[in-house]
């Protein structure tokens, strides 16, 4: 093992292009300057987390690359586009999460488990394309950097499958059927938020666990389903 | 003083020498900052502690780390030492509160401080001790504690969640052939052997495999089914090292930098101060508590 450079939770926001997103892209791209804003408030959390975001649609596009968010100076835009492949948005995690973790361990990092926390305003226009690929990227012993999976749906998500793509049932949220979407956008992004910085706290402290609680608005899907 | 970032390489800046009172910063350092008090915690943002006796020098820092003087929360990390005379044995208990528990810095405390006094008593009484009867001490300490133990309707499992610690108590006995080393662990604490520049860890280490990392721990009050003391001899040339994983951590297999700022300053015992000045380096993204008890033997003097 050589010199030990740091010890880093890569972050990857796995949120939902398609153009059923409309206008609450908008809220998105705000809710991701307000995490940037509370990041470089938090220097010390800042310095443990390395931070990706895909937007996916018929696609998966990288829109920001592990990055530092101390010394980024330019947010990533997202574009409403096409429709809601799920299949692109986890074959993207399953190709580039195992080459950040190389990648970030090649630069004298080690590397905690990775944390997505994924955003959808409607089921998969691919039907159950999305499933195999999901369970690979999910499972421990073929995928050795496996992530936590914390999954929010809102509008036209459906609560089943939103609580599959979670790892955990504690990790997926529902928004309820009548809050105005921009609005879920911005509590998800509120709680997004606390989460990333309480995870960049807490690392190496002894707890183990990744937390987010229920964006305002939202009810675990165990309540739910 | 040196600006970390200016340089690429990574190396040591403001290494320790007579005077140098500047944190030491391994690589790139941590934020610079004031501390924030821990309203209402007793335990102070550092303890250092060290003595000499016929057989052995021993240092001990105990350091709040960045992120807890960040928040202005309490240092969670704990640690004794103490002396039986009878026996020359030198005492030690290092404990490491697990942060989600809200009265973690407690449980270290009453931990550590048990765990002494068991062994003690034990080596008084019968002149050897029994580790694992320590941890069970030290444990029934936690549950039966007034203020923070057990109360009614409660399981062990409130008191781990209020409580929760790591414990590494162990002791270092002189005899014939040579000083003996016995150490039992509950968590993830460690203890290592110093010799020759290098670190050859004593109990079980944190990440030996090649999986993520993980912080989740086993800790105290809970008891573990098997608990077996290990024994090593402490070599003329060797220092014995007990830590939490603030240092286990950054330290790794011992071959980096921070193993390599261990091994040049912990050759000879520095003065109590300069131990804990170099147990305090600065290093981004290791911010957690750090405790590092050491003991030398002293062979040949006399008694």
């Amino acid at each position: 093992m050589p010199d030990i450079r740091g010890q880093l939770l890569p972050i990857y926001l796995l949120v939902d292009e398609s153009m059923s997103m409309g206008s609450n892209i908008a809220e998105l791209e705000a809710g991701l300057n307000a995490l940037h804003a509370a990041l470089l408030a938090e220097p010390m959390a800042a310095a443990k987390v390395r931070l990706s975001v895909i937007g996916f649609s018929d696609d998966a596009v990288l829109r920001l690359d592990l990055a530092d968010i101390r010394t980024l100076t330019d947010l990533p835009r997202l574009a409403k586009r096409g429709r809601t492949s799920y299949a692109a948005a986890f074959a993207e995690l399953e190709r580039r999460i195992p080459d950040d973790v190389s990648k970030l361990k090649r630069g004298g990092y080690q590397v905690h488990r990775p944390a997505v926390y994924f955003l959808s305003d409607g089921e998969p226009t691919d039907g159950r394309a999305w499933e195999p690929i999901h369970a690979r990227l999910v499972d421990r012993a073929r995928t050795p950097a496996a992530p936590n999976i914390i999954a929010c749906g809102i509008g036209d998500a459906d609560a089943e499958i939103i609580l599959s793509v979670a790892t955990e049932p504690r990790y997926a949220f529902i928004a309820a059927s009548s809050t105005d979407v921009g609005a879920s956008v911005a509590k998800f992004c509120v709680e997004l938020t606390k989460s990333v910085v309480k995870s960049g706290r807490t690392l190496a402290t002894g707890s183990p666990e990744l937390v987010m609680n229920p964006p305002e608005g939202f009810r675990l899907v165990i309540d739910v389903v | 003083m040196t600006t970390p970032q200016e340089i690429d390489e990574p190396r040591v800046h403001n290494p320790p020498r007579r005077g140098q009172w500047d944190p030491i910063v391994v690589d790139r350092g941590s934020m610079v900052f004031e501390p924030r008090p821990s309203v209402g915690r007793v335990p102070p943002d550092t303890i250092c502690d060290g003595w000499s006796t016929p057989d052995f020098t021993v240092r001990l820092a105990s350091i709040r780390g960045d992120a807890h003087r960040h928040a202005g929360r309490p240092r969670q990390d704990h640690a004794e030492i103490t002396l039986h005379p009878p026996t020359g044995t030198v005492l030690f208990a290092v404990a490491d509160g697990v942060s989600s528990a809200p009265l973690a810095d407690i449980g270290a405390r009453i931990a550590a401080s048990c765990a002494l006094s068991a062994a003690w008593r034990m080596l008084d009484e019968s002149g050897t001790v029994d580790w694992a009867g320590v941890v069970a001490a030290a444990a029934r300490a936690m549950l039966r504690d007034r203020d923070h133990g057990l109360r009614a309707g409660e399981t062990p499992a409130d008191v781990e969640r209020r409580l929760a610690t790591t414990l590494v108590a162990g002791g270092v006995r002189p005899g014939p052939a040579g000083p003996l080393v016995s150490v039992v662990q509950v968590g993830d604490s460690g203890a290592w052997l110093l010799q020759d520049g290098a670190f050859r860890p004593i109990l079980r280490v944190k990440h030996g495999g090649g999986g993520p990392l993980s912080s989740a721990v086993e800790p105290l009050p809970r008891v573990p089914v098997t608990l077996r003391a290990e024994e090593v001899p402490l070599p003329p040339s060797g220092v014995l090292l007990v830590g939490t994983d603030g240092i286990g951590d950054p330290l790794g297999d011992g071959t980096g930098l921070v193993g390599s700022l261990l091994a040049h300053t912990l050759a000879e015992p520095p003065p109590m101060l300069g131990f804990a000045h170099v147990a305090g380096f600065s290093r981004e993204t290791f911010d957690d508590d750090r405790t590092l008890v050491a003991v030398w033997s002293r062979p040949g003097r006399p008694r």
